[in-house]
């Protein structure tokens, strides 16, 4: 039965503790917003399972982190997408998406490579032939075409120009219609996660200083950092 | 070329050949393991795989004539399971060369396992790839030129190599007598042409290895 996500996470770095605790229901989003190296993408990464993390991640009833449900990064059923694509340079755009299928199926990555503006010819070029905003829409492929229980996006849009920008951003309200998958969004662009999220959670030096319903902590913004960030403080960080 | 020159070159690319057999799984697996652990003596590990480069070849030899020697426990169970000495033999000088070698293939094979780098690591795992599948799927057909480098390195250091094979395998015709050994025995026999022809073979054997170097990376870029 679908009951989302629910983290609760502490991982001890060599510079700061970050501990998190926060719930994404079914085919909800969540932005993590924060400064940089507020510990978003750690965050990212120990629910995908690629860092050493105490803690529960529970996945639909099921805890990924420890006991009998316990799973190594590439049993978690996760859609990740990374600052920049992260694709493979050696694989073409369709190579990219349909490697992540476990059972290969052209069809289904061409649909799901068409679903995000992407066909013709661009599918056989690789990553260094592709656009910033081309990878990322192959990245947005890729990350469904494993069918994902939870759909992980590392600031898709940080590295593009604001037209493509918003073309990215209508990309992912197609994700996020093609799939009930809770889904969580690092940002630090607080218009970007009120145009996307259904709740914000907002962290700094690796604590989770604020959140709630998106339209509800951007109107009345209570840390100072949520202030910081909409221009209520005016003050070096 | 007389048919003791043909012996002697045909010894040598048998060595250099099965040097580079023999080291490239050694090199997939050292130069992944160095480029991925996190484990403290890591450098400690890198340093004593370079030694065999850093040493004299005198020094190498005396440590592997000393260590594969009759007295020794693995000249012992070599001699047991064969019925020959390891040290003076083709198997002796074989196992020297793959030593001498080992950093020459480990490390490009470890700089191109760490440039393939952890995003596309992490990518791979997210995308479902077991760690077997994420290397043969994403890390090998990246990191394959960084290895073919240290194979090609590798198979020309060992047509060069002198030192090491003279003191472990003693120069025996048809046996442990390579190219660069035949070379260095007409020389003391005064037969500088001799020496001249053998020495221009070596040259040009190895100016194509390196020449076949380049062009791949070429290719690559």
């Amino acid at each position: 039965m679908a009951e989302g996500l629910h983290v609760s996470l502490t991982r001890a770095g060599p510079l700061r503790t970050i501990e998190a605790a926060f719930s994404v229901p079914p085919g909800q989003t969540l932005a993590l917003v924060g400064p940089s190296g507020a510990g978003k993408s750690t965050i990212l990464k120990a629910i995908a399972g690629l860092l050493p993390t105490t803690g529960t991640v529970r996945v639909d009833g099921q805890d990924w982190q420890t006991g009998p449900h316990a799973l190594p990064a590439w049993q978690r059923r996760v859609g990740l997408v990374l600052q920049g694509g992260g694709l493979f340079p050696h694989l073409d755009a369709l190579g990219n998406v349909m490697i992540a299928q476990s059972t290969p199926d052209r069809d289904a990555a061409l649909a799901l490579l068409a679903a995000m503006q992407m066909d013709g010819p661009v599918l056989g070029r690789r990553p260094s032939g592709l656009s910033g905003g081309e990878q990322m829409r192959v990245a947005l492929a890729r990350a469904l075409a494993r069918d994902p229980d939870v759909l992980l996006l590392d600031e898709p849009f940080a590295a593009v120009d604001p037209p493509v920008r918003r073309a990215l951003i209508a990309a992912v309200a197609n994700v996020r219609r093609r799939t009930a998958a809770p889904m969580i969004i690092v940002t630090h662009d607080l218009a970007e996660a009120a145009g996307i999220a259904d709740a914000c959670a907002f962290i700094d030096a690796g604590h989770i200083v604020e959140q709630g319903p998106a339209a509800a902590v951007l109107a009345n913004p209570a840390s100072r950092l949520n202030q910081w960030l909409s221009g209520q403080i005016v003050a070096e960080r | 070329m007389n048919p003791a020159d043909l012996t002697a070159l045909q010894l040598s690319l048998a060595l250099a050949a099965a040097t580079v057999a023999l080291l490239l799984p050694l090199a997939l697996l050292l130069g992944h393991w160095l480029a991925t652990t996190r484990w403290r003596g890591r450098a400690l590990a890198e340093a004593l795989l370079l030694l065999p480069l850093l040493l004299p070849p005198t020094v190498v030899g005396l440590a592997l004539l000393i260590g594969m020697g009759p007295g020794s426990a693995i000249g012992r169970s070599w001699q047991a399971i064969t019925g020959g000495q390891l040290v003076f033999s083709f198997a002796g000088i074989l196992v020297a060369s793959v030593l001498v070698n080992l950093p020459l293939m480990v490390q490009p094979a470890q700089r191109a396992f760490e440039a393939v780098g952890d995003d596309l690591r992490a990518a791979a795992a997210s995308c479902g790839l077991s760690p077997l599948r994420a290397f043969t799927k994403v890390e090998l057909p990246l990191a394959w030129p960084g290895l073919a480098t240290g194979a090609v390195l590798a198979f020309a250091h060992t047509l060069g190599e002198f030192g090491v094979v003279l003191m472990v395998g003693g120069a025996i015709p048809g046996e442990t007598a390579t190219l660069s050994l035949a070379i260095y025995d007409r020389v003391q026999a005064f037969d500088m042409a001799g020496a001249g022809r053998l020495a221009l073979l070596l040259l040009g054997i190895s100016l194509i290895a390196i020449t076949l170097l380049f062009l791949l990376g070429r290719r690559r870029g």
